[in-house]
This record gives C-alpha cells, sequence and structure tokens, in this order.
C-alpha cells in the first residue's frame, strides 16, 4: 500500500536503505556503546562521529498505543492505530500492529518486526503479534 | 531587585470573532489581531504607544512585519511563546534593556486553515516528532497526547469518566465568562458520547481553533506605580526541559514531563516561599485536556498517578480547592496558545474576573509543558 513520505536526509536516507534489505539498523556509538535514534549525526551520550549502523534483534512489546479517527494522509484511511513499542535493545520505535484488532493490544504485548512493501522501491518496518 | 510588573492587558473578541469566521466573514489577518489587543493593551494600561521601548512578537508572525505595522522602533525586542516570551520581559526590565515592554501576540488560525496534523503540521520545524512518523500515520499534537494518555490510563488505572472531568470543569467555568466561545455546559454523558479523534481522547479533550489576539504590557514597579492600574508582580519563573530521546516520545511515555515539572516546582517554589498548598489559582497550558493532570501530579497538587481521583472531587472546578484555567482555557475560551491564560492570571489578581472570580486570590500560577518544556511563572498581588 501507499503511505506517505519518509523525511529525507543523509542519515535519514540510509536508514531507508537498510530498509530495503529488511533490516532495520540504528547507529550505536562504538565509544560509549549508546544506541540512538531518529539518526543523527553524533552520539547523544558522548558526541562521538564513531558509530555502526548494528542490526536490532527484531523483537520488543508493546509500550502504548493510539486509533486515529480523523484522516490526516489521504493514503490511510482512518480507523487505524499506531503503537509506540520497545525494541529489547531499549529504543522506542513508532509502527502499525498487522495481525491483530485495536481492541486486543495491550501493554507488554510481545511483538516483532515485519517488513512491507510500500510503493515502487520502497519498503516500511512493521510490527506482527508473536 | 524589584520585580517587574503587568500594568496593561489586552484581548480580541474570541466569541464574535468566532462567530464571523464560521460565518465566513474573514475581518482581519495575524496582524490585525495582535493591533487590536495592543490597543485595548495601551488603554488598559494607560501608557501611550511612544511609552513602548521593547516589542516582543508571538511565534505566528513575523517580528520585523509586526514592528512596521503597529510603528514602532524598539531599543530591545526579541520573539518567543507567552510563556517565554513573559520570562524574556522579565529579565530584560530587570536588566535595564528596556521600561515598557509590549507583548504581542495575533494569530488567524482559523480562517487561514492552519493544520496541526498532516504533512504541513504546525510546529514541525521545531518538534521533530509532530512529523516524523508520517509513514506510519503517526501526526499532530493530539494523537502524541492520545499516546501519552494511553499509557498514563494502563499505568495508573485513569478512567474516561475521570479524564472527562476537566473539559466539564473548565466549560463550567467558560460558562461564566461572556468572551468564551463555547459556553453551554457539558455534562461526563456529553463528553463519553463525543466522538473520537485520537483514541483514547474525544473531541472535548481537544483545543479550539479560532482566530485572536493577545497583548501584555510589562513594566519596572517604579513605573507601574505611577499608573492607575491594580498591580501584579511577576513574584518567581522557572524553566525546566526535557529532551533527551524526545522523538522517541520518551519524555512524554517514560516520564509523562514529571521530572522537569519537579524541578521546575522546586525552583519556583523555593524563590516565593510557598507552595502548592497555598497557589491560589492556576492557569495550565491545556491543548489537551490531559496536560492538567500531568502538571497537577508533577508540581505536587496532588500525589502520582492519583490526578483522575483528584480532579473527579471538583478540586480544579469553580469553588474548589485549586481552580484550574478559570477563563475556561484553551478547551471552552479561546486557543491563544498560553497567551490569554496570562490575561487570566492578571484578571484574577486584578479581581476583574466577574462571576468566575475566586476569592480572596492572591497570587496565580502559570504552568505550561508544551513537547516537555516547562515553563513556570507565578504572579502576584501587590497594593499599591
Amino acid at each position: 500500500m501507499r503511505r506517505p513520505p519518509a523525511m529525507k536526509g543523509i542519515f535519514e536516507d540510509q536508514f531507508w536503505e537498510f530498509l530495503k534489505k529488511d533490516e532495520v539498523r540504528l547507529q550505536k556509538c562504538m565509544d560509549c556503546g549508546e544506541f540512538w535514534y531518529p539518526p543523527a549525526p553524533v552520539c547523544y551520550h558522548c558526541l562521538s562521529e564513531n558509530y555502526a549502523w548494528e542490526k536490532l534483534g527484531g523483537t520488543g512489546k508493546v509500550y502504548s498505543w493510539v486509533t486515529f479517527h480523523k484522516q490526516y494522509f489521504e493514503e490511510l484511511k482512518v480507523p487505524y492505530t499506531v503503537v509506540s513499542v520497545m525494541m529489547d535493545e531499549g529504543v522506542f520505535l513508532i509502527g502499525n500492529l498487522l495481525n491483530i484488532d485495536s481492541c486486543e493490544i495491550k501493554v507488554n504485548l510481545p511483538v516483532k518486526l515485519v517488513f512491507e512493501r510500500c510503493g515502487e522501491n520502497r519498503k516500511i518496518y512493521q510490527f506482527v503479534k508473536e | 531587585m524589584k520585580n517587574p510588573m503587568v500594568v496593561g492587558i489586552g484581548e480580541t473578541d474570541y466569541l464574535t470573532d468566532y462567530r464571523k469566521v464560521r460565518n465566513g466573514m474573514v475581518g482581519t489577518d495575524d496582524y490585525g489581531y495582535a493591533a487590536r489587543a495592543f490597543v485595548r493593551a495601551l488603554k488598559d494600561s494607560g501608557l501611550k504607544k511612544s511609552d513602548i521601548d521593547g516589542l516582543i512578537v508571538g511565534p505566528t508572525t513575523a517580528y520585523e512585519r509586526m514592528g512596521e505595522i503597529l510603528g514602532i522602533n524598539p531599543k530591545w525586542s526579541a520573539q518567543g511563546d507567552a510563556s517565554t516570551s513573559v520570562i524574556l520581559a522579565d529579565m530584560a526590565i530587570r536588566m535595564g534593556y528596556a521600561e515598557c515592554i509590549a507583548l504581542v501576540y495575533g494569530n488567524a488560525q482559523r480562517s487561514g486553515g492552519t493544520q496541526y496534523g498532516g504533512q504541513k503540521a504546525m510546529g514541525g520545524d521545531s518538534f521533530l516528532s509532530y512529523v516524523y512518523y508520517a509513514p506510519w500515520g503517526m501526526t499532530s499534537q493530539g494523537a502524541l497526547y492520545g499516546i501519552m494518555t494511553r499509557r498514563y490510563m494502563e499505568e495508573f488505572g485513569l478512567s474516561r469518566e475521570e479524564l472527562g472531568n476537566v473539559a466539564v470543569s473548565q466549560r463550567k467555568f467558560a460558562s461564566m465568562n461572556e468572551n468564551a466561545i463555547m459556553r453551554v455546559p457539558i455534562s461526563i454523558d456529553d463528553y463519553l458520547n463525543s466522538r473520537y479523534i485520537a483514541e483514547p481522547l474525544c473531541l472535548y479533550d481537544y483545543c479550539l481553533i479560532n482566530d485572536g489576539g493577545v497583548c501584555l504590557i510589562i513594566t519596572t514597579e517604579e513605573r507601574a506605580k505611577k499608573l492607575h492600574v491594580p498591580l501584579v508582580e511577576i513574584g518567581g519563573i522557572a524553566r525546566s526541559d526535557y529532551n533527551l530521546g524526545a522523538t522517541q516520545l520518551r519524555p512524554r511515555l517514560i516520564d509523562f514531563y514529571h521530572t522537569p515539572h519537579k524541578e521546575a516546582a522546586e525552583r519556583l517554589y523555593n524563590h516565593v516561599g510557598f507552595g502548592p498548598e497555598d497557589v491560589d489559582s492556576l492557569q495550565i497550558y491545556d491543548s489537551f485536556s490531559s496536560h492538567i493532570l500531568f502538571a497537577l501530579e508533577g508540581f505536587g497538587f496532588c500525589p502520582m498517578g492519583e490526578a483522575g481521583d483528584y480532579i473527579s472531587k471538583g478540586s480544579i472546578g469553580p469553588g474548589g480547592k485549586h481552580p484550574v484555567n478559570t477563563s475556561g482555557g484553551h478547551l471552552s475560551e479561546s486557543y491563544m496558545q498560553g497567551w490569554n491564560h496570562q490575561i487570566e492570571a492578571i484578571r484574577q489578581l486584578r479581581g476583574q474576573a466577574g462571576p468566575r472570580q475566586v476569592n480572596n486570590c492572591q497570587n496565580v500560577q502559570y504552568i505550561s509543558d508544551i513537547a516537555g518544556k516547562v515553563n513556570t511563572i507565578m504572579y502576584l498581588r501587590r497594593d499599591h
């Protein structure tokens, strides 16, 4: 399905390139070991530019959610639900839960990353219940 | 060091203008609303335009154009949101950079069709989370408060009935305010039956979108005492921010902004020498109803996780222990992005709030926590 465009930028573009290969990779500081997200030029903790794009394990737990009843994007019909997931690495990712009704969502529900094609040359990460 | 004082207040006719705009009659623009409020604030203060030597402009208008339209060449100027502008004026007066500062705000957001969600969401330039998650459909400040409120409900057991008391209580105040846009009282049933926008938040949890303008004039104590207005001083200010993990929504979901609330509270209350139990009225930035819960807890008006119970007892409504948003606030009076709250604070301290006047009101605290940037101001009544 078509989806609204993502932000662009030299760090953002790399994040979206990895998604095409079915990978969520985040910058991890090679000096102090901290992950950060969204992509940024330096480590927020020690300000080092020495980082690597580390692949996330792919599992996490639902932290909270919100259901849209007002439509903001022509591509996305309402209602739909957005979840915030705390990944096992401690980073929060936003996404949609594909295989569950919104009334079944609860805190700490175990979920894992999947990848969805959206448009010609673009993929997006999503979540499914484990 | 003597405290700066607020000597002039002005605002536009929110209800009249709302009706006009809804009927397709657009009378003016951002600058026009600001100018109307400026004229009223000058008249209120007894100062002349030529007395104004400092100008602070709100975020919705361009500084130079505002100066050009109002015909002011100030010797000091700045730009900021409502509480930041008051804080900047306080600093400038104390430093002697200017003596009489006008703070002007105008926003034709209803007639201008300002969007608060989607690809062109207002604020997206300043707060990445407002626009960053568009591919997953996550947008709008309301949805960010929706996901934050859901987490709070799950963690502390807040019910929709409890949350609904914020909207019901503020509407009671608005029914006593002739300039408020939404004046018909609502019940909890009305609240529960209204449509969801970003569930768990419904229509009545959201602020209005309307046109208007606000102006404050702030000066030195010496100058204020020569004017014929009731005296209100800026007794204390504090700020504390939580930026780490902001776009991941960490300060919202994990903290509910309580860490910066507590830090700001401690400094403000230490400075003024009294605490929450002695605060006579609160004006809290309320783009969404849940702001009120988070701020009440963070500033120590009730224990953590108990705000739902606290507001259900009528504590924030007319005659309550801590009346909150006595004009109706953003939910029911007018959405002037924190500016109208300053006016209401001054009006309460002057004893000019009519049927909604808080008895023997000696101090009013303002709190805003926009995107985890917590500002708080204590306004105090002073005798001539």
